[in-house]
């Protein structure tokens, strides 16, 4: 008899711990932006937030769940896909409490964190505590570029690539050393002259980021190969040359390069999004703003054109190519301006204002969709102080901090123009904005940053009731 | 000038004007704007409906009176201390009702045309300051008497220089607001639990809206001082106007039809006498009347998920009641049966 009831006992329990865990709930968040857009610190800081969240110097008031005391604690756990490395939390925390501080390494390959946050439901009903995973994926933002290649077959992007090249303008000057190729279309394929050209046009890629700040670099594999460096798939260019008819025989020049166009996107592109893009719930897309408008209005139209292209490709709704990979599950986006301590905070309205005059489209799109939208101005780690100076007799709100080189800067920055800039705005621009270096802290306290805890109310919020 | 980037040199903090300092306050000049003319626009319909309303309300209430005088004339003859104990208790009633109401009209008069908190908050929430929130909420706090409380200390420390107004705003209301919040909740459901057992108790219509109207206007009154803010000419003029109509249900017994719904959702119908079902009924209007008169004196708004719900209210509130109408209800029942 006691036997009976102490199985029927074990059973009661189990079935407890198993919906325990079917209710375990978990969240991907996919962190969206160009290269250097702040991803890499984004995910630092929130890593670091979230694991202070439940000291008592834990500065996060617009989160609820944190400022009710909800939080029961996070940590962070190994993620479930083994063969992925691990995001590295430790080593770029040890260079922001550097000395000096100093920013994360631009990232050069694909990495996971997994989070495990504890709550205390609210409710009457409801459970004694709740879990939830977080999962987290960073990557190069070049990577990213490749994403709109999907769409496109081989001849559709030669043709983007070719209507980039306005004669007279400095791309096209920049191209000069691997359009001279000039190959034929149906002439047999010859691998040395067109592993040269790949050279150049890498060259021509490097070149138009490094000299002209431009974003929209296609393929991105070609700025940052990785372990694939020196593959044929990775030694192709666009075809701005007299497209051919249909005729081209097999193996000659053209369908060579289609092929191998096709081979990276087959090898390279498809399967990194299968892998790491797959089932993202929420999405927060990072846009430095800054950089553009100090760049110039080409590279601002520039990345306006990045960005379009990049959120047309998680175009939320069915019928995409794609949608089976994000659409049904993505039911927020958000839009953030990031370093927006590079501004003072009267100029935050004014950054968000330009930032969804930028994203509007997207906006729009998503909304169309169901997928509700919100635009935010945040600082993942905030390097400069508020503080009043004097400047010709006037005394102004300022931003105190350090310039990337060290040297101590006190400076009012101009103002951020609050819709997309005019003729007018880029004729008469004052100075750049100013670039600051991380913040000293006190080992093993929480960094300083600027409406983290409002990204996070909005990308977790719900999911900690 | 103002938009370049400029070089700063550091002020001597002793000199220096404080930038974002509790005490700047950009605060008067709105307050000093006149009275909004929009909401007095399409007042002659409603002052003439209001009027009817009143009108008949006042023919009732002398009906009743004469009603109840008479009956308790009748009662005199046959125990004249019993009749001379309700004459006292309605004359008592009549007293502090009257007074209440006075008073009531009094503030009423001496506030038109300052709405001014509810109109700065309002503003500062639509649009995207940065140097006037602080200022507004310490302020609010002064008015509410907060300024010492814990709460407001909490408030101060989770600031940052780089918070937006609507972000002030937004973390004064959850986390000093919250307390008053909590303060006005439990005024309204004290009365609101007095009105369902007085009116479960009384057989007198008149000392039904008489009671209504005392502990409404008190409730108001209360609801306002919980927060340190007055709901405003136009917010009193609203309160009153429901205060009205719910002491002319009282009188009609008409509560128990008005509240049908939250009746039957608190799974009290059925189960009660019809007396204490109006007793009820009444509890749960002066919970919704106490509600509305939290909504406009908090000069934050809730958020939506924020809004105190009339069923959580309620249900604190029959809690209560339960204790004294649950047992009375049981003896009757029973006593029924055995007859
Ligand atoms: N002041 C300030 N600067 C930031 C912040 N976030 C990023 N930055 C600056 O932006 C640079 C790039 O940030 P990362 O996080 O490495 O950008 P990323 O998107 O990961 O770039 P890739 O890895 O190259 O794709 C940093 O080196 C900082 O100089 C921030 O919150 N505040
Ligand atoms: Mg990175």
């Amino acid at each position: 008899m006691a036997s009976i009831a102490d199985t029927l006992a074990t059973a009661g329990s189990l079935a407890g711990e198993l919906l325990d865990r079917a209710l375990d709930r978990q969240l991907r968040l996919a962190v969206t932006g160009l290269s250097q857009s702040g991803k890499t610190a984004f995910i630092t800081a929130l890593v670091n937030q979230l694991e202070n969240a439940c000291a008592a110097d834990s500065r996060l008031p617009l989160w609820q769940a944190q400022r009710r005391g909800r939080l029961l604690g996070v940590r962070r756990v190994p993620q479930t896909n083994a063969h992925i490395p691990s995001f590295a939390y430790t080593a770029a925390l040890d260079r922001l409490f550097g000395d000096p501080p100093t920013w994360p390494e631009s990232t050069r390959g694909v990495s996971e964190v997994r989070l495990e946050i504890r709550y205390r439901p609210v409710g009457r009903f409801a459970r004694a505590r709740g879990t939830l995973y977080l999962d987290i994926v960073d990557y190069p933002g070049e990577w990213l570029l490749d994403l709109p290649l999907l769409r496109l077959d081989y001849r559709a992007w030669s043709a983007q690539v070719a209507a980039t090249l306005t004669p007279g303008s400095r791309r096209r000057d920049l191209a000069a050393p691997w359009t001279s190729w000039q190959p034929a279309a149906a002439s047999p394929f010859a691998e040395e002259a067109a592993a040269g050209a790949a050279r150049a046009y890498t060259a021509y890629l490097h070149a138009c980021r490094g000299q002209l700040g431009l974003s929209l670099l296609q393929p991105g594999r070609f700025l940052l190969p990785g372990e694939h460096e020196g593959a044929p798939m990775l030694q192709f260019v666009p075809w701005v040359w007299a497209m051919p008819g249909d005729t081209c025989a097999e193996g000659s020049t053209f369908r060579v390069l289609e092929h191998r166009y096709e081979q990276y996107k087959k090898h390279l592109v498809r399967g990194f999004y299968r892998r790491h893009f797959a089932g993202f719930d929420r999405q927060i897309v990072l846009v430095d703003c800054l950089h553009a408008l100090n760049r110039g209005p080409e590279c601002f139209r520039d990345m306006q054109h990045a960005l379009h292209r990049i959120m047309e490709s998680f175009a939320y709704g069915k019928g995409n190519l794609l949608a089976r990979l994000f659409a049904p599950r993505i039911d927020r986006v958000l839009f953030v301006a990031s370093k927006a301590d590079h501004v003072t905070p009267d100029q935050h309205a004014h950054l968000v204002s330009l930032l969804q005059h930028l994203v509007r489209d997207s906006q729009l799109v998503a909304r169309f969709e169901g997928v509700s939208t919100d635009c935010l101005a945040i600082a993942s780690v905030q390097a400069t102080e508020v503080a009043p100076g004097r400047a010709g007799g006037r005394t102004l709100n300022g931003l105190r901090g350090h310039a990337l080189d060290g040297s101590a800067l006190f400076v009012r920055p101009g103002e951020v123009p609050a819709a997309i800039p005019d003729e007018r705005w880029w004729r008469e621009r004052g100075e750049p904005f100013d670039s600051f270096r991380p913040p000293r802290v006190e080992a093993g306290s929480p960094l300083p940053h600027i409406r983290l805890d409002a990204a996070l109310e909005y990308l977790l919020g719900d999911r900690l009731d | 000038m103002e938009d370049r980037r400029v070089v700063l040199e550091p002020i001597d903090e002793a000199l220096a004007e404080p930038v974002r300092a509790a005490t700047r306050t950009a605060l008067e000049p709105v307050a000093e704007e006149p009275a909004q003319a929009a909401p007095e626009a399409p007042a002659s319909a409603r002052r003439a409906r209001s009027g009817l309303l009143i009108g008949g309300i006042g023919l009732v209430a002398l009906l009743l009176l004469a009603q109840m005088l008479l009956g308790l004339w009748r009662l005199a003859q046959d125990y004249p201390l019993l009749g001379a104990g309700w004459a006292l208790a309605l004359a008592l009633l009549l007293g502090v009702a009257g007074n209440a109401l006075w008073r009531f009209w009094r503030t009423l008069a001496r506030l038109r045309g300052r709405d001014a908190l509810h109109r700065q908050a309002r503003f500062l929430l639509d649009h995207d300051g940065v140097s006037e929130g602080v200022a507004f909420c310490t302020r609010l706090a002064e008015l509410s008497g907060d300024s010492g409380s814990a709460s407001f200390q909490r408030w101060r420390t989770a600031l940052s220089a780089t918070h937006n107004d609507r972000e002030v705003l937004a973390l004064y209301s959850q986390t000093v607001l919250v307390e008053a919040d909590e303060r006005a909740l439990a005024q309204v459901v004290r009365h609101a639990g007095d009105v369902s057992v007085m009116l479960a108790l009384s057989r007198f219509p008149l000392v039904d809206m008489l009671f209504v109207l005392w502990r409404q206007l008190r409730l108001a009154e209360d609801v306002a001082r919980a927060y340190g803010v007055d709901a405003g000419y136009w917010g009193r003029v609203r309160l009153l106007r429901a205060i009205v109509r719910n002491m002319a249900l009282a009188g009609a017994s008409e509560v128990a039809a008005e509240v049908g719904t939250q009746l039957a959702g608190a799974g009290v119908i059925g189960k009660l006498s019809t007396a204490a079902a109006q007793g009820i009924g009444a509890g749960i209007l002066t919970a919704r009347l106490g509600l509305r008169a939290m909504a406009a004196c908090r000069a934050i708004p809730w958020r939506e998920d924020e809004r105190p719900r009339l069923a959580r209210v309620s249900a604190g509130m029959l809690a209560n009641v339960r204790r004294y109408l649950g047992a009375d209800d049981e003896d009757r029942e029973r006593g029924g049966r055995s007859r």
